[in-house]
């Protein structure tokens, strides 16, 4: 009978119908599927730039377009780091939040979920209008991603690509925010009972501090925004040096937004690692309350470390001891959580499953980013490297071997959860090998000729520099790379139909989300639990033993 | 918000709705248009007042949301299943167990020992190289120097080839430090290679050289390149393999001390683990 | 130990106050923005001494504070089920909402027409337009959502039972008036 009955919920109704669904949608299920597949095309897109980039820099005085190499060029690093900034790491993160947060804390829904698929819209309309520049006369930005002004003033940028920029950053901005309300909103005012603020999954812990970061960090990006656009609209004189307007307040303002954000693409990181890490050690998390505190330390020390991307443009000598030290400061609690990290995993029956091995990728990859930027953050070195490709090399450490890396253990983790369906373990290797040997041959090198002086965004080089080699290995490890993030694709797209069923609870997992189906119904949760510890699940599987009589 | 289900095995949920999408799209639109042409900007207010309307209208009370039924009861979770009884913690001996740690190490003394042979003897190829070539015995102690005072490249090669105090100490200095710190290290890293006959061997006389003096090849390129130069470099691999067995061999033969026993201790109960 | 967490916060007050700590960080930019530009001001160009209409901005920046104290009669007429003091009160703060609307626009026509002070003439302009075009633009959506309120209480959709939604609007319209007090000290009395 059972089985009769689940063939006919598997026929679907006619696609339009199925359109009109997804498009009105406002279950924060499936608009989190959709921000991390609009994430995914924005990789891929991204992706792409990145490599005309790196095959134009593959040998010295190549032109790879022709005459309009160096424009071209201009524009790929652009909308590359955009992209991947604005269009995939955040929308990637907010959609994992946005699908696992309820599911955590066992909500419903989120708190607005109106304004949820508002963020979902405007994220992708903004891209679109970002992408549309392609169109236009005078083609995409070619301003960098972080616009320095006077590039972005009238003078310096007369065609409208640089306006679509700029508004695209801002209908997007939107977005963000009212992702931010919403998280906060939820996290703070619709947990399960008994679940105390001490006791929320990890995950959820950082997700909060994100939304922090993105109350305090977007809204002066907004502000700086409408000033460009002003500039250029209505002859206003922000960043108009002309007339006593000042390139360097928009460093300031484009910073105080460009630093917390580099920690909302890495907090909310930390939270999937913190919940991969002790689920396939088969332990709790290591102190849990100085992960906490940790994570608040960040969120806080990096609201004032702005300026250390500003050292070279010749603050103030006490400014720049100020900056160098709150930067380092910042080094205390990412160790912490390194080392709580490890503390977890010490000892531990590790299953070196896929989600596990890309945690494990992160824990090393992410050090090296880590250690490079403590390097960066002491001025007198930063002299030396800044706006060369150790810089290059150093973010995307973090953002790569970081963010990326995490959100592939995330994926792993919880993709059977999202579909009902296990991913394939063959292809999950294929992807991590591939992936971290290109990686490492692509962004290792960069700190190599970055060292021996190569300036970051420059279309070309003379051959007699020393810097051939390090490029070529740089653009063999990019080809790498490559298909390691076709093979996932794949990997997410045929699992889908054929991958083995997963039940509720694959991974014998601890939080809330593995209680419910997978992939959950719309309610989420029939009875909403009781929660009495930071493991619900632990709970109900060991009466005998629970985790509530040893936690304070 | 965590409502219960009704007694109809309904839930209460907003329902989908198209504003948020227009809204958005209005929104992207007056943009476009600031920049572009202001029909479009137009049209996209217009957009979004319409959307504006139809979102407040669906926050009134009474509006907006839909009963959603209960899934079928095939479709429901399956109830987690207790088990009975205390969890126990991982030990050694027990399957899963994965922690491995030497139980057996050398002394601190026997790193020491190895370095300083190693340090003793390492000299021998390279003097010999000096000698050898017809650059005297001094070129490769000034070259040591080098790596740590500045402006040693500078020097001509009729330069390097003469005895210079300072140079001479720095470069005595950094011998013995560095044999001593890697004759330390051979002491901690060579009992964990795994054991077949001959892999400590190995590790220390061929491996290990073999990494650091590619590091300090690579290294020396971009930090110092014109000292790279004046490198033999074939001599250079043989003297680092020269120390490198000795001191393994040093190190590989002293007795090994039975470190302290740090597992099996009762740990306190928060760092628990499963082994259900 | 396992005391419900949940009942005490309404996500939607959360939700508001996470919107307004928003709201504070984009003008704390702005106004940070203008303070960063107060410099001397080439003589003939317009400076904000002799610019400003003081007495005008004075009338209009009492009829916003006096709203503040209008919007809190309302709503706690509102709690004590008094409907049309209610009424009354709300639909004085909205009077009093676009008096300083029109305060504002009387004071843009002058400076524009009078003293020649546009967005693009200086530093000054294009700061104090943003700024303050900013916070108008905020009390006017402000302005809207008094009316959609006042429309509903009408209808009697807003009612004791229901005001949480006349409760956050005022919250709104306290934060505009606070943002006015710090645009006022910084545009009137600090830039002279």
């Amino acid at each position: 009978m059972a089985t009769i009955e689940r063939e006919s919920h598997v026929e679907s109704p006619p696609w339009p119908a199925r359109v009109h669904d997804w498009l009105t949608t406002v279950d924060h299920k499936k608009l989190g599927i959709m921000y991390v597949a609009l994430a995914m095309g924005f990789l891929i897109i991204g992706g792409i730039e990145a490599l005309l980039i790196r095959w134009q820099l593959m040998w010295p005085e190549s032109r790879i377009f022709g005459q309009d190499t160096p424009t071209l060029f201009n524009q790929l690093f652009t909308l590359h780091g955009t992209t991947m900034v604005f269009l995939v790491g955040m929308p990637v993160l907010i959609g994992m939040a946005n699908y696992l947060v309820p599911l955590m804390i066992g909500a419903r829904d989120m708190a607005f979920p109106r304004l949820n698929a508002l963020g979902l819209w405007t994220t992708l309309f903004g891209g679109l209008v970002l992408y549309l520049s392609f169109l236009t006369p005078g083609g995409p930005p070619a301003i960098g991603w972080f616009a320095y002004a006077p590039l972005t003033g009238h003078t310096f940028a007369r065609d409208v690509g640089t306006d679509l920029w700029a508004m695209g950053l801002l209908v997007s901005g939107v977005g963000t925010i009212g992702a931010g309300v919403n998280f906060l909103a939820t996290i703070l005012a619709m947990r399960a009972p008994g679940m105390t603020l001490g006791k929320v999954p990890f995950f959820v812990w950082t997700i909060l501090w994100t939304s922090v970061q993105i109350l305090l960090a977007i809204p002066p990006l907004t502000a700086a925004l409408i000033m460009v656009v002003l500039d250029r609209q209505l002859g206003a004189h922000f960043f108009d040096a002309a007339n006593g307007g000042s390139p360097y307040l928009w460093q300031h303002l484009f910073w105080f937004f460009g630093h917390p954000e580099v920690y909302i693409l890495i907090l909310p990181v930390f939270g999937i690692i913190s919940e991969v890490i002790p689920v396939f050690s088969r332990k709790v998390l290591f102190g849990y309350e100085f992960m906490a505190a940790a994570t608040m330390g960040i969120a806080f020390i990096a609201m004032g470390v702005w300026a250390h991307h500003m050292y070279c443009v010749g603050l103030a000598r006490t400014v720049d001891i100020y900056f160098a030290a709150a930067s380092l400061l910042v080094s205390i609690p990412t160790g912490i959580k390194m080392f709580n990290w490890l503390a977890t995993m010490y000892g531990g029956r590790i299953r070196f499953t896929a989600p596990m091995l890309f945690a494990i990728g992160f824990l090393a990859m992410f050090l090296i980013g880590g250690l490079t930027g403590i390097m960066l953050a002491v001025a007198p070195v930063d002299f030396q490297v800044s706006d060369t490709y150790f810089v290059v090399g150093h973010f995307h450490f973090t953002l790569i071997g970081g963010t990326l890396f995490g959100v592939f253990a995330g994926i792993y983790y919880w993709y059977p959860k999202v579909t009902g369906r296990m991913l394939s373990e063959t292809l999950a290797r294929w992807q991590f090998w591939l992936l971290l040997v290109g990686f490492l041959l692509t962004f290792g090198p960069m700190h190599v000729s970055g060292v021996l002086g190569m300036p970051r965004r420059i279309y070309t080089y003379l051959p007699d520099r020393g810097w051939d080699v390090w490029n070529q290995i740089s653009t063999i490890g990019a080809l790498i790379q490559a298909p390691s993030y076709l093979i996932f694709v794949w990997n997410l797209m045929a699992s889908l139909r054929s991958g083995p069923p997963a039940g509720d609870d694959p991974w014998d997992a601890w939080t809330l989300e593995w209680a419910t189906t997978s992939p959950p119904p719309p309610y989420n949760f029939e009875e909403v639990p009781t929660v009495r510890s930071r493991r619900p699940l632990w709970d109900f599987k060991h009466p005998d033993d629970p985790d509530w009589k040893y936690e304070g | 918000m965590a409502e219960p289900s009704n007694p109809q095995g309904n839930v209460e949920l907003p329902a989908a709705t198209v504003w948020p999408l227009v809204l958005a799209a209005g929104l992207a639109l007056a943009g476009l248009g600031l920049a572009t042409s202001a029909l479009l900007s137009v049209v996209g207010l217009a957009l979004m007042v319409t959307a504006v309307v139809g979102w407040v209208a669906e926050l009134l009370p009474g509006r907006g949301h839909v009963a959603v039924p209960l899934a079928g009861v095939e479709r429901r979770p399956v109830p987690v299943k207790p088990l009975p009884g205390r969890v126990e913690q991982l030990r050694p001996g027990m399957p899963g167990h994965r922690f491995r740690l030497p139980e057996k190490v050398h002394p601190i003394s026997a790193g020491i020992r190895g370095g300083l042979v190693g340090g003793l003897l390492m000299p021998i190829p390279a003097l010999t190289y000096g000698i050898t070539s017809g650059h005297g015995p001094w070129l490769p102690i000034n070259l040591l120097a080098g790596l740590l005072l500045p402006r040693v490249e500078t020097q001509t090669l009729a330069e390097l080839e003469q005895f210079q105090w300072t140079l001479f100490l720095v470069a005595c200095g950094i011998h013995v430090v560095i044999s001593l710190t890697i004759g330390l290290l051979y002491g901690v890293l060579l009992p964990t290679v795994p054991a077949f006959p001959g892999a400590q061997l190995l590790a220390g006389g061929l491996i290990l050289p073999a990494m650091w003096t590619g590091a300090s090849y690579g290294l020396m390129g971009v930090l110092n390149p014109a000292l790279r130069e004046h490198v033999h470099w074939p001599w250079y691999v043989v003297s680092q393999l020269v120390f490198g067995v000795a001191a393994a061999i040093v190190v590989v033969r002293t007795e090994r001390v039975a470190v302290a026993p740090i597992v099996g201790r009762e740990l306190p109960p928060a760092p628990r683990e499963d082994r259900a | 130990m396992s005391e419900p967490p949940s009942e005490a916060l309404d996500p939607r007050k959360v939700g508001m106050l996470a919107f307004l700590v928003s709201e504070a960080a984009f003008f704390g930019t702005l106004i940070a923005t203008f303070l960063f530009f107060l410099r001397p001001i080439r003589s003939g160009e317009p400076n904000p001494r002799d610019a400003f209409d003081i007495p005008l901005v004075l009338l209009s920046t009492f009829c916003l504070l006096l709203s503040s104290a209008t919007i809190h009669q309302a709503h706690k007429s509102l709690l004590r089920g008094w409907r049309w003091a209610f009424l009354g009160w709300w639909a004085t703060t909205m009077v009093l909402g676009i008096i300083f609307l029109g305060g504002t626009a009387l004071e843009w026509s002058s400076l524009i027409q009078e003293k020649q002070l546009t967005i693009s003439r200086n530093l000054l302009g294009s700061c104090y337009f943003t700024l303050v075009g900013f916070h108008a633009a905020h009390v006017s959506v402000g302005v809207v959502m008094l009316a959609v309120v006042l429309l509903l209480a009408m209808r009697d959709v807003v009612t004791p039972q229901q005001s949480l939604g006349a409760e956050l609007v005022s919250w709104y319209w306290h934060f505009v008036d606070g943002v006015w007090v710090v645009v006022f000290a910084v545009v009137y009395v600090v830039a002279r």
